[in-house]
């Protein structure tokens, strides 16, 4: 049996009367990359934080590793820390900055008890492509790009099974983005790690993961490996979450035709009954108001959806406009 | 007279001519725009995109005076042939919200918290145009309807924490448009949205080019939104203007080694990691106390020469301009 580096089984999480996640269950093979798609609002940060236990679910079970970690107290949690790290958007705020670089990445480390500190920083921040006297710096002293990298060889300087990677490159500029991008391939692919790149950033998904779970207001509504996902999503919301996403080319840009779904994202405090995405999808049907889909696996292996309409054969509707004469 | 790139020697409606600007800082002056010129013709969508701090929203800025006091602005901006740089604070005044009017990225911000939506887009109304209040507010409704607004007669009621992200975005957009301005200056609208928000946001957009004819100048750090809606584009690097060209010309032949760096770093459509990589552009923005005679780009650039370092390349004349010592001329792979 292949192993399994994440485990996240009904994932529930309230706050007071906000249900920001309800019910998410994903599993994450051993040095696979997947995506946790959705707008602002979706759940998909809140997801994150579960797993790695910055925030204690209020139901269903995080198994790092086979470990069944949701509701360790801190002392229980301290020896599986190290199997999961994760990177924030903002490196600015998520670097302390009465640290040098050099205290903030070997921080893990040194908690650990570990030792030969400085020179497993010194091989940490060269795997990011960051000089050794970079340990000497404080973080204000970098650029952004620096910043995201110092994140990085600290998430993964002890070796974590499964990296989440929560917005990496929102806050960075295309060019600076596409190192990080660079970046987090290459260290995928040389440590094997399973990552949670969790984005609203659809061309990102594409370039980085293997698979694509997409997340529509605290639920997952399709999932399944990238190619499926980009060539032939099934889930009325992927279609139009797919489609609204511009393309950096003007010819293809101007024949697409984005699905409009109005601009309400309803509340997360009183989610519609049956299928929450019913008030905005424009091919919902009476049982979509009322009855909740269930997420079951169609067409090929791994390839799941929760919507009434989509067959047992994966064929169903298709909300986008054919493709129209050029604007 | 000046004859646009389109060919036309007339409908030419801002004109931009060595537009610089200065700042004074606490580590003294930083240069941040440098002799910028463009022209914005009647109905067209010219996008401004570029990198955090390559000068594109100063530009903006100080087309209709809204820099700060610690800018020093020289150059010209004509807005149908009325000058705007140095121009006194009625003329300004008049010209603001009714000639040239803006959006900014962050709706939230841009809105008086305690005012209905309604009352705001009246006020602008009755302001310029002098509207009495009963007509400011069925033109309000028209202009919520126009934006997209469903159930305009109610929402006008509205105060703006009642409404969604995209929705006050929308009103932004109504307020801007409500005297039917020559130029809107959108800075950044989408950036804040979700993308199928943005979708219909760029919509809107589209529609006002469409419907009023509105001049739009859109700034962007995002190419898939300038692929989406402009009709030319101008690229900025640390505050020089360093190619402008049609959009399909510089998707398709970027000539300066910088736009080509910027097309090749975003992902592609079918494009994974185990197959392709993106394009990295080494190396840092500069902070520039002065413009130098030279490419700002050079220590960036893997084709620059010695001359790159010495002499500051100028817009080339034509249609496809580009200031740069070493142009791509060969077919690149983006």
């Amino acid at each position: 049996m292949e192993s399994v580096a994440l485990e996240v089984e009904d994932l529930v999480m309230h706050f007071g009367p906000v249900r920001a996640v309800d019910g998410v269950t994903l599993r994450i093979k051993q040095g696979s990359v997947v995506a946790l798609v959705g707008e602002s609002g979706s759940g998909k940060s809140t997801v994150g934080r579960c797993i790695v236990r910055l925030l204690e679910p209020t139901d269903g079970t995080v198994r790092l590793a086979g470990v069944d970690v949701t509701h360790l107290s801190r002392r229980q949690l301290r020896p599986h820390r190290r199997d999961v790290s994760i990177v924030f958007q903002d490196p600015a705020g998520s670097l302390d900055p009465r640290f040098t670089v050099g205290d903030i990445v070997g921080e893990p480390l040194r908690l650990m008890r570990r030792k030969d500190i400085p020179a497993k920083v010194r091989e940490a921040l060269r795997r990011v492509g960051l000089r050794p006297e970079v340990a000497q710096r404080a973080p204000h002293e970098l650029s952004g790009g620096q910043r995201q990298r110092v994140s990085i060889a600290r998430a993964l300087i002890s070796e974590p099974r499964l990296l989440v990677a929560d917005e990496p490159t929102s806050a960075l500029d295309v060019s600076v983005q596409a190192s990080v991008l660079n970046l987090l391939a290459d260290l995928q692919r040389d440590l094997g790690f399973a990552c949670l790149f969790i984005t609203h950033d659809l061309s990102a998904v594409e370039y980085l993961a293997d698979e694509v779970a997409v997340m529509y207001l605290g639920q997952l509504v399709e999932q399944g490996p990238r190619a499926r996902i980009f060539g032939s999503p099934s889930h009325p919301y992927t279609q139009a979450l797919l489609s609204a996403a511009p393309v950096p080319d003007p010819a293809e840009q101007r024949a697409r035709r984005p699905v409009l779904l109005g601009d309400d994202l309803p509340s997360a405090i009183d989610p519609p009954p049956g299928c929450r995405f019913h008030t905005r999808c424009p091919v919902a049907v009476d049982k979509c108001r009322t009855v909740v889909p269930e997420k079951r696996t169609i067409g090929e292996a791994g390839h799941q959806v929760a919507c009434h309409l989509v067959n047992d054969d994966g064929t169903g509707p298709d909300v986008r406009p054919t493709e129209g004469v050029a604007r | 007279m000046t004859v646009s790139t389109n060919g036309s020697t007339n409908g030419q409606v801002l004109a931009v001519k060595d537009l610089s600007v200065t700042f004074r800082t606490e580590d003294g002056r930083v240069s941040a725009v440098d002799n910028v010129s463009f022209d914005v013709a009647d109905g067209e969508v010219l996008a401004v995109v570029g990198e955090s701090g390559c000068g594109k929203s100063v530009t903006a800025m100080s087309i209709a005076g809204l820099l700060p006091r610690t800018a020093t602005v020289g150059g010209s901006v004509r807005l149908d042939g009325t000058e705007l740089i140095g121009a006194d604070k009625r003329t300004l005044r008049s010209i603001r919200g009714r000639e040239v009017a803006y959006i900014f990225q962050e709706p939230t911000t841009s809105l008086n918290p305690v005012f209905t939506v309604g009352h705001q887009i009246s006020e602008v109304l009755r302001t310029h145009i002098g509207l009495n209040r009963q007509a400011a507010e069925a033109r309000a409704i028209e202009l919520l309807k126009l934006v997209g607004i469903p159930s305009a007669e109610r929402r006008i009621s509205d105060y703006p924490h009642q409404l969604s992200g995209g929705m006050r975005q929308r009103v932004m957009i109504a307020m801007a448009v409500a005297c039917d301005p020559k130029v809107l200056i959108a800075d950044e609208p989408t950036t804040a949205l979700d993308v199928t928000i943005q979708a219909g946001i760029l919509d809107v957009l589209r529609g006002l080019r469409e419907r009023l004819g509105t001049s739009i100048v859109l700034i962007t750090h995002d190419l898939g939104v300038v692929a989406d809606l402009a009709d030319r584009v101008a690229v900025m690097y640390a505050g020089r203007v360093v190619e402008t060209a049609e959009v399909h010309e510089i998707f398709a032949r970027p000539q300066h080694p910088y736009t080509v760096g910027l097309l090749g770093a975003s992902p592609a459509a079918g494009r994974h990691a185990e197959t392709h990589r993106l394009s990295e552009i080494p190396g840092l923005v500069p902070v520039l106390s002065e413009q130098p005679d030279a490419c700002t780009f050079a220590d960036r650039c893997s084709r620059a020469g010695e001359t790159c370092t010495t002499s500051q390349p100028e817009l080339t004349a034509g249609v496809h301009r580009v200031a740069c010592w070493h142009p791509v001329r060969e077919a690149v792979e983006v």
